[in-house]
């Protein structure tokens, strides 16, 4: 068993040096707005994403199951996600310095996955509750939403902790401000299909569609947070900072629903 | 008063009362015994607990009043808007005399080349219509004469939240359907047994049960669990059932959760075993005997010298990569049992023997051949395990689906459907195009840009 680890083992640590790297460029090009670094930073990133790719498909290859089920391939498959949803935001907006904000949450997350306890790491077959389509579809929607409000959490704390608004500096409180709507706008319906498919799975394996385990429990408060975020930005006094610190909280929330509930409380959803 | 129940500050207050008590039943374990909490908490604290329910707080008369609350607040609001919506959805006053396109928020503008004829103005016209309706634009309004042209897309998103608000409402509704007329109950039905189904006028029988773990591993890979439904005495269906892919009958679902064994299995040592010659040619056996025998001791075969030796019995029989025996566990997964047969004082067989693999035993070329009947005596019933099945009645749970599909669309509407409306003038000396979105959500970038291209 030991021996088969090695290859998503090594892809693996090298993805964990690579985010790293691109995250000091990131910082460094938003430091010093030199087109290079920047350009730079994003290749650097790509480099690690791929790594990751071939990490994640060989450790599926050597679990025989979809690569994100225990604690340690949840969090691996996580920062994965924020890296790729990252980059294709950066595409799409065309905004560069948003990368000193956020893969530094894709490396905490890779990071995290690295130091937890070598028994976390070890591969484990699907119990027959986990045996179903519905694992796959179920983890990887509730995880892009989970990516996403990590974007939008980085981008909020920036916000909240600019003190000077220069409408000529790269990043406005305002952009921020809306860049972060997008990234929920994004993030909220994949956590709402996510939602909804444990739910219809939970009905197919133990014949309740909701049964207000803690798990269950915590995504809903997460999802009412961020319900709550896209409302206070209607009321218009409330725009700028109380929705900035929603979207925090809510980040937060998506935290404990992830490790909080596993470590701290006791339920059916106790796998990672 | 209305206009304060369906308001959104009272939303937000709502929501952030949702998600205070939905911590709180998280930080107090929820449904255990009286015992657990007294234990736990001490008497005062528990019959304070109990009294507001903190011991049960999804059902309590609270949490459920929050949650009513909440669906006259999504009612309340989705009513006050509706006439406006409405408005908006029928709204053919496209602002085209007074619209100012270059206080737009996307606007840009394309000085001509003087004396560019008619002709060459329709045609431009043309393109720019042709690059709108290629993103779904809708041309709603346009005045050759005047050069003033309007366009609009994705008006239905607008009705996006309307859907949104009311799929909760229906998910609340469906989720109070369930749970009040419907039932979630736990039946352990021994091997070979039939029990009554719960608030049902049928019966269900186990005709047989398995339990497969990963080699070499205590991790469970499947439980598989053969059902047969009883109806009014009549067998109605019989089918396999594994976690994930429950038996349906009448409404009813069985559901595949655990198993364990029945007491006597675990604690028996002894097994029955049947006892054939065979012919000489090998082609046929005669069974000479039934017999039980306990570990370690000896059974003498009546009428002849044969003595049958249990040397070892492991229920849940496991090989390793050295060749090491044992059992994995105390469960009756795997019985296997190691016989000696001694005729006089000859060894005649020796070999183990597998109850679940009656063709997998070493010694074929013996005169004898053994079969592992069972554990325990031969007349006992059960093989040793019940399996366990969660019992469910759901009635209008698709009403819940129906409310899931309705959000789906909903949230699809709300952010992706963006209401986009674009004015374009065609002047004599310049070209302006302006666009403007709900709430500027949406920008105009690849359309102006597409503009600005034909004139490159």
């Amino acid at each position: 068993m030991e021996t088969s680890s090695a290859g998503s083992v090594s892809f693996f640590t090298i993805s964990l040096f690579v985010y790293l790297a691109s995250t000091i460029l990131y910082i460094l090009y938003a430091s010093t707005k030199k087109e290079q670094l920047g350009k730079i930073a994003t290749v650097v990133l790509t480099i690690g994403i791929v790594s990751q790719s071939i990490a994640l498909i060989l450790r599926g290859i050597e679990v025989k199951h979809a690569p994100f089920v225990t604690i340690y391939e949840s969090l691996s498959f996580w920062a994965w996600l924020i890296a790729l949803v990252y980059l294709i935001f950066q595409f799409k907006l065309r905004i560069r310095v948003l990368g000193a904000f956020v893969t530094p949450i894709a490396f905490f997350a890779i990071a995290a996955a690295s130091v937890l306890p070598d028994q976390y790491k070890e591969a484990s077959p699907l119990v027959p509750a986990l045996q179903s389509h519905w694992l796959e579809f179920h983890i990887i929607t509730v995880f892009i939403g989970y990516a996403c409000f990590a974007v939008s959490f980085a981008l909020s704390l920036a916000y909240i902790l600019k003190r000077k608004d220069d409408p000529k500096s790269l990043m406005t409180k305002d952009k921020l401000d809306s860049i972060a709507y997008k990234a929920i706008s994004i993030g909220f319906p994949f956590l709402t299909i996510g939602i909804m498919s444990g739910s219809i799975w939970a009905n197919m394996a133990w014949g309740r569609y909701w049964g207000w385990d803690p798990k269950e429990v915590w995504s809903l408060i997460t999802w009412f947070i961020y319900a709550l975020y896209l409302h206070l930005r209607i009321v218009s006094k409330w725009k700028g900072n109380p929705v900035a610190y929603a979207s925090i909280i809510g980040f937060v929330a998506v935290l404990f629903t992830f490790f909080g509930v596993s470590f701290l409380l006791s339920g059916l959803h106790s796998y990672g | 008063m209305f206009k304060k129940l369906g308001s959104i500050k009272f939303t937000i207050v709502l929501l952030i009362l949702l998600v205070a008590s939905s911590i709180l039943g998280t930080l107090v374990p929820q449904g255990g015994t009286d015992n657990q909490y007294r234990e736990k908490y001490g008497e005062n604290l528990y019959s304070f607990m109990k009294n507001i329910q903190l011991i049960d707080v999804y059902h309590s008369y609270w949490y459920t009043a929050l949650l009513a609350i909440f669906c006259a607040n999504l009612i309340a609001c989705s009513t006050l808007n509706l006439k406006p919506l409405i408005n908006i959805l029928k709204n053919k006053n496209y602002m085209i005399d007074s619209i100012e396109l270059n206080k737009l928020p996307s606007y840009i503008e394309i000085p001509l080349k003087s004396k560019t004829d008619k002709a060459k103005l329709n045609d431009i016209s043309q393109q720019i219509k042709d690059i709108f309706t290629r993103s779904f634009y809708k041309l709603k309004y346009s005045d050759d004469d005047k050069g003033i042209y309007y366009y609009e897309k994705g008006k239905i998103g607008r009705i996006g939240p309307l859907i949104t608000h009311a799929s909760i409402v229906v998910i609340l509704l469906g989720g109070m359907l369930v749970s009040r007329l419907g039932f979630n109950d736990y039946i352990d039905i021994p091997v070979g047994q039939t029990v009554d189904v719960p608030h049902a006028n049928f019966q269900i029988r186990a005709d047989d049960f398995k339990a497969e773990f990963y080699p070499n591993s205590q991790t469970p890979k499947e439980f598989t669990s053969k059902l047969t439904i009883i109806d009014n005495g009549v067998e109605k269906i019989t089918k396999s059932i594994e976690v994930n892919n429950p038996l349906k009958y009448r409404g009813i679902s069985f559901y595949q959760s655990s198993y364990g064994a029945v007491d006597n299995a675990t604690s028996s040592d002894s097994i029955s075993l049947e006892l054939s010659k065979k012919s000489p040619d090998k082609t046929s056996s005669e069974v000479i005997g039934t017999y039980e025998i306990s570990v370690g001791h000896d059974v003498q075969v009546p009428n002849t010298q044969l003595t049958l030796k249990l040397a070892k019995y492991f229920p849940d029989f496991v090989i390793d990569d050295s060749g090491n025996k044992s059992s994995r566990s105390n469960n009756p997964n795997n019985p296997a049992a190691l016989i000696e047969l001694y005729d006089g004082k000859d060894l005649k067989y020796k070999s183990w023997i597998f109850k679940d693999y009656p063709d997998f035993h070493a010694q074929k070329e013996s005169e004898y051949s053994l079969n592992f009947v069972s554990i325990g005596s031969s007349e006992g019933t059960s093989p040793g395990y019940y399996t366990d099945l969660q019992v469910t009645k759901s009635p209008f749970l698709s009403v819940v689906w129906i409310g899931f599909l309705l959000m789906v669309t909903g949230m699809f509407l709300s952010f992706y459907m963006q209401y986009k409306r674009i004015w374009v003038k065609i002047g004599k000396d310049k070209i302006e195009v302006g666009g403007s979105s709900y709430k500027n959500r949406a920008g105009f970038d690849k359309e102006l840009a597409r503009v600005n291209a034909l004139f490159k």
